[in-house]
């Protein structure tokens, strides 16, 4: 892995670290790129990073995981829809990992802008190629976070100069 | 002691997570107020007496950039202090929400303990005192 697609990986582990900790104080447990096994995944959400660098964040988890991420805000709300409260949920938390991300990526004093999150049940579809995919293990349970956006891709020199 | 908070968050995740923070840090006896966009926060801030607006930045209808800027231009409401709770801030964004008047800037995931010294500026309680 070059110094670039490293900075892109380790800014990705420390967004949804800190966020994963933070938020539901569970630890995060780094899988690699590509772990073994059929992989399971119903619920999806993605981000549009707008600027600097255009592209996209996704999160992709099972529906048990989900399922407990959502209880406490359905209980806390009083929400009578689940899924809603799944998809709001998760929705945050990769709002949370994107700000981390870039923070981690482009440096405290570069600013960045994002979209609003979309979430969804099923399989995620994308018209392109992830820049970065990387799986992680939180409570048991497998989840997949990903980078699109050709930009991403193109500014590998910026990073580099990031990385040093 | 702050009466009445409102939190404006597009996510009702995000208002909870806010809301439960501020009554760990010490807002233990604060009647809360919830909205979803800017423009329903403004309306509602416009409505109420309020002793903080917690905001997120990104959100439908209004952001949270233009509700301060509308806050703080407004005479009824300019002494308001405005906590901007964000996922995409920098120091340079930060340092941009508090020429326009924001009293604090605070990255996402919030905490108990990164919102408590906020609290204590304002109102001058040691919220662990």
């Amino acid at each position: 892995m070059s110094r670039p697609d490293l900075k892109i990986a380790s800014s990705l582990v420390s967004g949804l670290t800190s966020t994963m900790e933070n938020m539901t104080f569970e630890e995060v447990v780094y899988l690699g790129k590509m772990p073994g096994g059929g992989r399971q995944f119903d619920i999806w959400a993605s981000l549009p990073i707008t600027s600097p660098l255009p592209g996209s964040i996704s999160i992709e988890l099972p529906l048990d995981y989900a399922k407990i991420l959502a209880r406490e805000v359905c209980v806390a709300l009083q929400l009578d829809d689940p899924e809603a409260a799944i998809n709001d949920a998760v929705g945050e938390i990769l709002n949370t990992v994107a700000g981390r991300f870039l923070g981690e990526l482009l440096g405290p004093e570069a600013s960045f802008e994002l979209g609003l999150p979309v979430c969804g049940m099923g399989k995620m579809r994308s018209a392109e190629e992830p820049v970065a995919t990387i799986f992680f293990q939180v409570a048991g349970h497998t989840v997949r976070t990903q980078l699109f956006g050709q930009a991403f891709a193109d500014s590998r020199t910026d990073i580099e100069g990031v990385c040093r | 002691m702050l009466e009445n908070i409102l939190i404006a968050d597009d996510s009702a995740t995000a208002r909870m997570i806010i809301r439960r923070c501020l009554e760990i840090a010490g807002c233990r006896d604060t009647n809360f107020l919830e909205a979803k966009d800017g423009r329903e926060a403004l309306q509602l801030a416009r409505q109420n007496s309020l002793s903080l607006l917690v905001t997120d930045i990104n959100m439908p209808n209004m952001d949270g950039r233009t509700l301060l800027k509308n806050v703080k231009a407004s005479p009824k409401l300019t002494d308001l202090p405005v906590l901007v709770i964000s996922s995409a801030s920098s120091t340079v964004v930060e340092r941009e929400l508090l020429e326009i008047g924001a009293f604090a800037v605070v990255k996402k995931p919030v905490t108990p303990a990164s919102i408590s010294g906020f609290l204590q500026a304002l109102t001058g309680e040691n919220p662990w005192g």
